[in-house]
């Protein structure tokens, strides 16, 4: 009995002592990045930005200020290195929120940077990444928004409440990651775009690989949106062509759901997309009576064309482009059981056809008549 | 043949259930999708599967050379091969079990230093640890099962955090199955080993249980419950990640908790890491247990002192280990010889003691007949 004592005693002395000797990361004696940028420089070389809150002395907690620094290397490790060289205090980056490469990065690809950051677990899954038009992410970091918030805030919520209100498809590192390691699908990221005072979402940054490819704009995202993943509560501004005149009508709480179907009974596989919307009219400046059941199946009519010709447009041009957001390929592997990505890159992926049927359903038109 | 246990060591029944589920999930199943899904494919889950059910009959094994004898491994042994033979092959099988409790240890201490605490040296984890378990071990067997049915109950709280991922499932990546050979899966459940072995110590605490005869139900249902465990966050991950993507991802249930997202809590995984220390104590307690119970048994030394040395061994093997590579080597070493010992030898066994039973009674019958 008494052994025992001596013995749980010493484990107790242990877990005391033991606890002290490993290093510390109090949270206002590192620098936590909240959003990083990533540049290629004329030669080469890494440059990587990015950016941390600083915490002010007593007297003056309502400014909270943000200071960014850079530095250039070989490697994202790396260049923290060269970061840290003048950085007061450590720089960490467990609490990064977003991770921006410029156009000319990503155009020679971003596979080894995400990679880096993937591998080290401090960094979250879920954190959002973003293509930065142009060739200075970096300078996005910098700029004052004129808002109050500071760019490691403001710019990963911007990220996420465009894709929360389903206006661009959704991802973020898992999902890039995901579709980068998958032979049947490409990745996307959202495309940012910086003018003199403001900076926006512009839309999707297609990959190829993990390679830049092409952009697409703000319009088009929602309809590849539409073909890849479902929406809630999304809003919509749709133009009406009627004999002369054009009409918009916006639709919100707009609800979608998609399925993927596959004929391989032909000579081409011919894959049909069966997008199912409901939603309500929010908005409209024409002159007919939304009460009438005829003119709200006009507008239903010309909507479910506008869509499914747009999204079918889409379709064809990632064919022709070779490139493929949506995931044919996956859908084409998962009924075959000979699949080959080669095969299927080169072959039979060109030949494919397409088919969007959209069945939209107007709920309500709002309090008026 | 051998003393039997005093009523007052013995423990009841159903606790079988979660001496065999609490022995095998431990940190195996950390990561075991990687290896699996290297050979198996997509098809990894039907893998899991197999390996399950061959467990299941090796359970039913384990329990037919039991029975038979009415004592533990060592008996087993002795009834087959003698005593000085068998006594060689159970120090073998307690060197083995001392390996199983390195291996668990040293891999959950690297798991601690990858994730959370990069600079804290193995030698003090180990050091604890091994104070820990004298001090748990050396308390008898009971508290030894006290501990795994804390070990099982406790982390039952994970189970609903591992489906919170399949917000990013896409299950079309399973699709079509059966894609892959026969050979191919059967090759992918033995790849699993590390995450099902440990069952196996029931061969030394099975005169310890009360009505020994009639557990066997609820050791199926022990492992019939990591079947399911290990078939789910088989799918969960498949689902989740594409196959290059897991490929790269040395512990995937670790990187699955990381997407996890609580309103009080950003990142699950750091939480998952500290409460796999309760998942991983029953298995080294009990590992601890058996390899000093086997000594005992074959030297007749005292357990405590047996105990003591199987600890020094565990801890200066652990701190000899010092890298990535030689974990994985150690891993792959003592995978390797559970495999072979558990889903080879033990059906041998069986064999090999109906051929002893009747060769004999044969003596037997021929002196009676004399």
């Amino acid at each position: 009995m008494n052994k025992r004592l001596i013995c749980s005693f010493v484990v107790l002395i242990y877990t005391l002592l033991l606890t002290g000797c490993l290093e510390t990361s109090i949270v206002d004696e590192v620098s936590m990045v909240r959003a990083a940028s990533f540049d290629l420089e004329e030669d080469g070389k890494l440059k990587l930005t990015v950016s941390f809150p600083t915490f002010p002395d007593k007297g003056q907690e309502q400014t909270l200020e943000q200071r960014i620094i850079e530095a250039t290397g070989e490697t994202t490790k790396g260049t923290k290195i060269s970061l840290n060289k003048n950085a007061q205090k450590p720089i960490l980056f467990g609490q990064v929120r977003v991770l921006l490469f410029s156009q000319a990065l990503a155009e020679q690809g971003v596979e080894k940077y995400i990679d880096a950051m993937y591998r080290d677990p401090a960094v979250g899954n879920r954190i959002s990444l973003g293509i930065v038009e142009g060739n200075d992410a970096g300078a996005l970091l910098d700029k004052d928004l004129g808002i109050g918030d500071l760019s490691g805030v403001f710019l990963p919520e911007l990220i996420e409440q465009n894709q929360d209100t389903s206006t661009l498809p959704p991802t973020n590192m898992h999902q890039f990651l995901f579709s980068l390691y998958n032979d049947g699908r490409d990745a996307y990221l959202p495309l940012i775009i910086q003018s003199d005072d403001k900076v926006s979402v512009a839309g999707t940054a297609l990959f190829s690989g993990d390679k830049f490819h092409s952009k697409l704009n703000f319009e088009d995202s929602f309809f590849m949106k539409l073909l890849l993943d479902t929406t809630r509560q999304g809003i919509h501004e749709f133009a009406i062509e009627d004999q002369e005149q054009t009409s918009y009508v916006v639709i919100e709480k707009l609800n979608s759901d998609f399925k993927r179907k596959l004929d391989k009974s032909r000579d081409v596989p011919l894959f049909i997309f069966d997008v199912k919307i409901d939603g309500a009219i929010e908005d409209y400046d024409g002159q007919m009576n939304l009460d009438e059941t005829k003119t709200l199946n006009k507008i239903q009519q010309s909507i479910e064309n506008q869509i499914s010709n747009r999204a079918q447009e889409l379709l064809i041009q990632f064919r022709n482009e070779g490139i493929d957001p949506v995931g044919i390929g996956e859908k084409y592997r998962s009924t075959t059981r000979n699949w080959n990505a080669e095969q299927w890159r080169n072959e039979l992926y060109p030949s494919a056809e397409f088919e969007v049927n959209v069945d939209l359903k107007i709920i309500q038109s709002g309090a008026v008549e | 043949m051998d003393k039997p246990i005093k009523e007052q060591y013995l423990v009841s029944g159903f606790l079988t259930l979660f001496l065999i589920h609490g022995m095998q999930v431990g940190v195996g199943v950390l990561g075991f999708q990687r290896d699996v899904v290297k050979v198996a494919g997509y098809d990894a889950w039907i893998s899991v599967l197999i390996a399950g059910m061959v467990v299941h009959v090796v359970i039913a094994c384990m329990y037919t050379l039991l029975k038979r004898v009415d004592g533990d491994l060592i008996s087993i042994h002795h009834q087959i091969f003698g005593k000085w033979v068998g006594n060689v092959i159970c120090f073998f099988v307690s060197i083995y079990f001392v390996a199983k409790a390195v291996n668990v240890l040293r891999t959950y201490i690297e798991v601690v230093q990858v994730w959370m605490f990069p600079d804290l040296p193995t030698w003090s984890i180990a050091i604890v640890a091994s104070f820990f378990f004298y001090y748990v071990v050396a308390g008898g067997f009971r508290s030894v099962v006290g501990l795994t049915f804390l070990g099982v109950m406790i982390p039952v709280a994970f189970v609903p955090m591992l489906l919170l991922p399949l917000e990013f499932a896409n299950f079309i990546n399973m699709l079509p199955i059966l894609k892959h050979s026969i050979v191919e899966l059967l090759l992918g459940a033995k790849d699993t080993t590390l995450s099902f072995i440990g069952f196996e110590s029931l061969l030394l605490y099975y005169p310890f249980l009360k009505n020994r005869d009639l557990t066997q139900k609820w050791a199926q249902l022990g492992a019939l419950i990591t079947n399911v465990a290990y078939t789910v966050i088989m799918v969960v991950s498949l689902a989740f990640f594409s196959e290059d993507q897991l490929n790269k991802t040395i512990w995937a249930t670790l990187t699955l908790y990381k997407v996890v997202q609580l309103p009080f809590l950003e990142r699950f995984e750091y939480i998952g890491v500290s409460m796999w220390m309760f998942l991983i104590t029953p298995n080294i307690a009990l590992a601890l247990w058996a390899a000093s119970r086997c000594a005992k048994r074959i030297s007749g030394m005292n357990q405590r002192s047996a105990l003591v040395i199987a600890i020094v061994i565990m801890a200066v093997v652990i701190i000899l280990l010092p890298t990535r590579q030689e974990v994985n080597q150690f891993s792959n070493w003592v995978a390797q010889t559970g495999f072979y010992f558990v889903f080879v030898y033990i059906p041998l066994l069986v064999i090999l003691q109906t051929i002893a039973l009747k060769i004999r009674r044969g003596k037997h019958e021929q002196t009676t007949n004399l």
